[in-house]
């Protein structure tokens, strides 16, 4: 009977515990005749955005794993794999040479940016996604400052492309023509009108690979270990702060990447903003596929980035077919995409706050079956 | 229930029907009501000339997300999902926001026949130019010879440049800056750069109108009645005008010129019965400057930029491709039928253009073209400077901006 | 973590596999720098001065670099062409005043510079190449009537400063 019982709460749980999943899933069967796009282009899209943004939304797992929650410090990571594009833009090194020197570049800025963001996040204990936020905001200040005022004349940059006419600070937009798609194009191949980047997707399947590993080494087990319970983490003579730390350093040089991969594929930087709203997109895309603050897979990261970014594609065309006008479409779709986020976070707190209660009611009912 | 459901299907055929009447469509991308309205105007008055594709007609009209340059994704994907439609030839984008670039880079790879235009761009020069068919853009070269011209010819001895950091850091801004500054002196005029706070910053809209509301009384004071002023960001426009309206002081021209550009906020006049009919603003705003004692001091373009530029474009796309279609070779290149086809839009008004020339490397880039309009001294009679006619010296068209740091 | 270690236990075999990474990825990134650098060639028809002998611009030129797609020159044409690598060769086709083609042999010259010009009246008029193709500095314009250096600078900056001094009472 318990059993049974148990079984029928299955069902219930599975649309509790996937609500944002699920609305995402019916608003997109609702948009998609509406918007009226060709199955083609769809797909060409979401294997375009698939490609472009799960690198960022990966280096997301690890904290999670580690318990410190959301990291919106991947903002570093993003600022320091754009200061190695604008290098190699200056310097005028192309295609796929270029990035693996973007990435070469980046990786010391982010391992000292993640390292200061993780000495912060431990002094935080327990607000962690508020403090990564604010970090990543007070981090823009200091990457406009060095990019607007220190390149050019303290870090010597030489580039019409790059440096504005008057001889210091970035331009607003810089083309990325040189690098563009270098790693999408190579290796790649067509099935029918879809692009299949070939390069690219292997570079993702490996970044998967090195987590699933990742969970399995030592370190990887701490980290579980701290997420679960930091003090219990600390008696067994695991280094708390150190693997919290690494757990951030980690996130924050594979969002580098991420940005590098994201940028040329993307085409252009938006030298002062490409950065800004990379962290909550990517935690939006990871909410959305049904992860929590505790609690992420794989699976969430693709199911999430296809979901959210078929939103993106189909809403504008959707409300511009439903009502007439195309700014209406656009508001709509600003209104429904964050929407779902918030709901998404809401949620989160009424199921914590009910398995909370629920295995309050299960202790209680143990004490009183022992009683 | 069966009848509605018959008449629901024979609308449905119709308007299939309607659809594929127009032998090619035209996407027009503009920003909101919010953001651009002169913009979206432009689209208005494409829609009641071509008709939308809903009905039947040639234009589909999209719109970019307020803040573009965060959503750079979604405005990528809007224009480049305009390539979707097997009939779409043509794709309008004003203001070309970043990201515009890329979009059509992605409309070319899979659709090169689509033509690509690019309004007011907003992404450095090299790079709007390399991947669209034809950008345009506000002619700050000339207007930076021009301006200072009309003010000399209003009778200036002062040009008072208002602007920020944040702006200064464009080409754009910098390299007229630099030719105002030129102009001035050759001119023997005193060249006056002044700083305001930047409307994005903390301070916000409101706070950077409050400063140049208090501010303008006193620049006025100490350069004198005879000073024309001049502002890069739109919202310190209004204020601007206003005092200028109450203290003396001339205004040649807005940085996006429009009768709209903060004429109605500052004379206190209610527009919205004129929308869209541009003859009819531009009575009604200067029968309030006139009132109000500004005659002879305050100018403007006729028509508004925003709102020609993307019907221009448009007519520009829809010509190319009617020319296409009936396998007529047509040059949208040419500067005569870009003139031809923003004129078209402005009757009264002359334009006049240039391509655009890189000044470091005076690189020449055929696809890249500077428009401007005659400036318009509002008064009674009201008056064309004849902006369009005046030759702009060749030495404009190599300042670098990099000459008066 | 250093703390009561002793050297010797720092420099131990991990410490030295270590270093020889951080070498290997410098190695690599000096090798990626130099190997996937891209430098501009500007074709020009503008008239030149080579050796103090002037050449007036070809009336109508085409040029051909590598394998890259031909482009016309007309009088006063500028184009930057971007390339991998330092040697190149380029291909000129003129005509003289009948309208008759004249193709030039191919040239093969190595870039001097990031940016580098190559003057086509000079390779029309039958030059070495070595001296046609220069560094690419971009051409200081002097203004009529107008002094390089702006005298009133100070004073603007001053009046500049100034007013923010004023800014910062006003909120």
């Amino acid at each position: 009977m318990n059993k049974k019982m148990n079984r029928k709460f299955d069902t219930k749980d599975f649309i509790a515990n996937n609500i944002v999943p699920i609305i995402f899933v019916v608003l997109c069967i609702v948009c998609y005749p509406i918007a009226g796009y060709s199955p083609e282009y769809l797909i060409d899209q979401i294997i375009t955005r698939l490609v472009r943004n799960s690198f960022l939304v990966l280096s997301l797992l690890i904290p999670i794993m580690a318990g410190m929650g959301l990291n919106f410090g991947m903002t570093l990571g993003a600022m320091a794999g754009q200061i190695g594009i604008v290098f190699i833009t200056a310097w005028n090194i192309v295609g796929i040479p270029g990035l693996l020197l973007a990435a070469i570049i980046a990786t010391p800025i982010a391992i000292i940016l993640g390292w200061f963001c993780g000495k912060m996040l431990n002094m935080a204990k327990g607000r962690e996604m508020i403090t990564s936020y604010m970090i990543s905001f007070f981090m823009n200040g200091v990457y406009q400052l060095v990019v607007l005022y220190g390149m050019g004349p303290v870090i010597p940059l030489h580039s019409d492309q790059v440096i504005l006419p008057r001889g210091y600070g970035v331009r607003n937009t810089i083309d990325l023509i040189n690098v563009r798609r270098s790693i999408d194009n190579f290796l790649q191949f067509n099935i029918g009108p879809v692009r299949i980047p070939l390069l690219t997707i292997i570079l993702i399947a490996l970044l998967c690979v090195v987590i699933i590993w990742f969970r399995k080494t030592k370190l990887g087990q701490d980290m579980r270990a701290v997420g679960q319970d930091m003090e219990v983490a600390r008696e067994a003579g695991i280094k708390v702060e150190r693997t919290r730390i690494l757990s951030i350093v980690i996130s924050t040089v594979f969002a580098a990447y991420g940005m590098i991969i994201y940028l040329s594929n993307m085409g252009t930087l938006n030298t002062y903003n490409s950065h800004s709203q990379i962290g909550m997109f990517s935690i939006a895309a990871l909410l959305v596929g049904g992860a929590s603050v505790s609690r992420a897979s794989i699976k969430n990261v693709f199911l999430g980035i296809v979901l959210f970014h078929l939103m993106f594609i189909l809403t504008p065309q959707a409300g511009k077919n439903l009502i007439g006008q195309a700014q209406i479409g656009e508001f709509f779709r600003v209104f429904v995409s964050y929407g779902v986020i918030t709901l998404s976070l809401v949620l989160y707190e009424i199921r914590t706050r009910r398995e909370k209660a629920e295995s309050a009611k299960v202790l209680a009912n143990a004490q009183e079956a022992k009683a | 229930m069966k009848k509605l459901f018959t008449a629901l299907m024979v609308l449905a055929v119709l308007s299939a029907a309607a659809f594929a009447d127009a032998p090619f469509h035209i996407g027009v991308v503009t920003g909101t009501v919010s953001q651009s309205e002169d913009d979206l105007r432009g689209a208005e008055a494409l829609i009641a000339e071509y008709g939308t594709v809903a009905d039947g007609g040639y234009i589909q009209h999209m719109t970019y997300p307020d803040n573009f340059m965060e959503e750079q994704e979604t405005t990528i994907s809007v224009i480049a999902g305009l390539a979707d439609d097997p009939l779409m030839k043509a794709v309008i984008v004003n203001q070309a926001v970043p990201g515009t670039a890329e979009a059509f880079r992605q409309i070319k790879e899979k659709r090169p026949d689509i033509l690509c235009f690019a309004g007011e761009a907003h992404e450095e020069p090299y790079l709007i130019a390399a991947s669209a068919d034809l950008a345009t853009s506000n002619d700050f070269v000339a207007r930076g010879y021009l301006m200072i011209q009309s003010a000399y010819k209003l009778g200036c001895k002062a040009f008072v440049h208002i602007s920020f950091p944040r702006h200064l850091a464009m080409e754009k801004m910098q390299r007229r800056r630099a030719i105002m500054i030129a102009t001035c002196e050759q001119l023997g005029m005193e060249f006056v750069d002044v700083s305001a706070p930047d409307p994005t910053s903390d301070v916000g809209i409101a706070g950077a109108q409050q400063y140049i509301l208090e501010r303008t009384p006193e620049w006025i004071k100490q350069y004198g009645e005879n000073t024309a002023f001049f502002c890069t960001n739109d919202a310190h426009t209004e204020p601007l005008l206003k005092q200028l309206l109450t203290y003396g002081g001339y205004f040649v021209e807005a940085d996006l010129p429009s009768p709209l550009m903060g004429y109605p906020g500052a004379l206190g006049i209610d527009l919205s019965a004129e929308a869209g009919d541009f003859p009819a603003i531009l009575a009604k705003v200067e029968a309030a400057i006139n009132e109000q004692g500004g005659a002879g001091r305050f100018g403007t373009w006729a028509y508004s930029y925003g709102y020609t530029t993307t019907a221009g474009l448009g007519r520009l796309a829809y010509e190319a491709c009617t020319a296409a279609l009936n396998g007529e070779e047509y040059d949208i290149h040419s500067i005569r039928n870009i003139r031809r086809a923003f004129s078209y839009y402005t009757p009264g008004a002359n334009w006049n253009g240039s391509n655009y020339v890189e000044a470091s490397t005076k690189e020449t880039y055929d696809n890249f073209v500077l428009v401007y309009q005659d400036t318009y001294i509002m008064g009674n009679p009201g008056y064309y400077m004849g902006n369009t006619d005046v030759e702009v010296p060749e030495w404009c068209f190599s300042m670098t901006g990099k000459e008066f740091n | 973590m250093i703390k009561g270690k002793s050297a010797k236990e720092i420099f131990d075999i991990r410490f030295f596999v270590r270093l020889g990474c951080i070498l290997i990825i410098i190695a690599l990134a000096i090798f990626l720098y130099f190997y996937g650098k891209q430098r501009t060639l500007y074709v020009d028809n503008w008239s030149t001065e080579i050796n103090g002998v002037s050449y007036r611009y070809a009336d109508w030129a085409e040029a051909q670099v590598d394998d890259l797609a031909a482009s016309e020159y007309n009088p006063r044409v500028r184009r930057g062409i971007p390339l991998r690598g330092r040697t190149h060769t380029i291909t000129v086709t003129t005509e003289d005043d009948n309208f008759n083609l004249i193709e030039l042999d191919p040239v093969e010259f190595r870039l001097p510079a990031d940016q580098s010009i190559i003057s086509l009246p000079g390779l029309i008029a039958g030059l070495p190449v070595e001296d046609c193709i220069k560094e690419f500095i971009p051409e200081v314009v002097e203004i009529p009537g107008v002094s390089a250096t702006d005298t009133s600078g100070g004073e603007e900056a001053a009046a500049e400063e100034d007013l923010f001094g004023d800014m910062s009472m006003d909120f």
